[in-house]
């Protein structure tokens, strides 16, 4: 939070790409597929989104009606976003040297899928998804989960 | 898709396990409250009652295309992988054939969304993990330095070193072997 907040106090000072370049390493991924209205909402930020916008740890990401977002993250991870979803990516680090970090992100309405990346692969332990009612772990894989209750099925 | 709306207020969670390109299916460990399911079958799953009371289920390609294609259309594309390889115990001298797999990557760069490239030096077992990490990330650099001479932008490449923690062939501690001196560019 505190080196965010350093960094946007920095971009917003001078405008400067150089130092968004530099910045570019904490990024948890890329937006990689965009479909109708979504949103990534960010304390103290509101970005708008595009193919190439930067996915931070801790952002959520939402998603409106006939909308989707496909997300690569740095370790390879692949998720995309269905409609009317509310996706919380609570936690994401990674070193591409030693393959440590972490994965934690949890679904809250309506539906995620996933392609596990080298995280998943070389930490599976350190990875992990959720909804509201379920937690999964992963062994290296590929998946759909569709969250349940109200928020999944509202006609 | 009717079936599913009429239970609207109480649709359990579901979750389904995809086979990968070449087939080959992982598992996936499912936990509510005190259950636990595992599942490691192509399309097999398992819905998730608001309760935490899980059933056992079975789906299709076809059932899965048909309830999941704009979720599954939306992923982004697979990562795609380039090796390079070094001539002799160098970290300047690419082999010749690397040429040709610059051009076949910038190809693909052409119609990727916006591309991220991550390139990886990697060192056989020869030497201590303090030198070899200090090498592969030499041999990285070099690539990169050769991908923007090429034209590809300096701000869509990332270098790593590796070190000796991923050799391509398997050797015991100390042993060169020049296979596993290479660089991995992977297109994100």
């Amino acid at each position: 939070m505190y080196s965010q907040a350093i960094k946007y106090a920095l971009i917003l000072a001078c405008g400067c790409m150089a130092i968004a370049d530099a910045c570019a390493a904490d990024a948890a991924g890329v937006v990689k597929t965009l479909k109708g209205t979504v949103r990534i909402e960010r304390p103290g930020a509101s970005p708008s989104v595009a193919i190439g916008s930067e996915v931070y740890s801790s952002d959520r990401i939402v998603t409106g009606p006939q909308s989707s977002v496909g997300i690569t993250l740095r370790d390879n991870t692949l998720l995309s976003e269905g409609s009317d979803s509310v996706l919380e990516l609570n936690k994401f680090a990674f070193s591409t040297t030693t393959y440590e970090g972490a994965l934690d992100a949890t679904i809250k309405r309506g539906s995620l899928s996933v392609i596990d990346g080298k995280l998943a692969q070389a930490n599976p332990d350190s990875v992990r998804y959720s909804t509201p009612t379920t937690t999964l772990g992963v062994r290296g894989t590929e998946f759909i989960i569709e969250v349940g209750g109200k928020g999944g099925s509202a006609p | 898709m009717l079936a599913f709306l009429s239970g609207c207020s109480t649709a359990p969670d579901k979750i389904v396990l995809l086979p990968d390109p070449d087939g080959k299916v992982g598992a996936v460990i499912v936990r509510s409250g005190t259950e636990q399911q595992l599942i490691n079958k192509a399309y097999a799953g398992v819905d998730v009652a608001k309760g935490g009371a899980m059933q056992k289920t079975t789906d299709s390609q076809a059932s899965v295309q048909a309830r999941y294609g704009e979720l599954l259309a939306a992923r982004p594309p697979r990562p795609e992988t380039f090796t390079i390889n070094f001539l002799f115990d160098s970290a300047t001298q690419l082999a010749p054939e690397s040429i040709a797999t610059v051009t076949k990557l910038k190809a693909d760069l052409a119609t990727w969304p916006a591309p991220h490239l991550v390139v990886v030096g990697h060192t056989d077992l020869a030497g201590s993990q303090a030198f070899n990490d200090r090498l592969s990330m030499r041999r990285a650099q070099t690539v990169a330095a050769s991908l923007i001479k090429e034209g590809i932008p300096v701000q869509q490449i990332e270098t790593a070193g590796r070190g000796k923690r991923e050799p391509l062939v398997r050797t015991a501690d100390g042993i060169a072997n020049p296979v596993n001196r290479r660089v991995v560019i992977t297109i994100q």
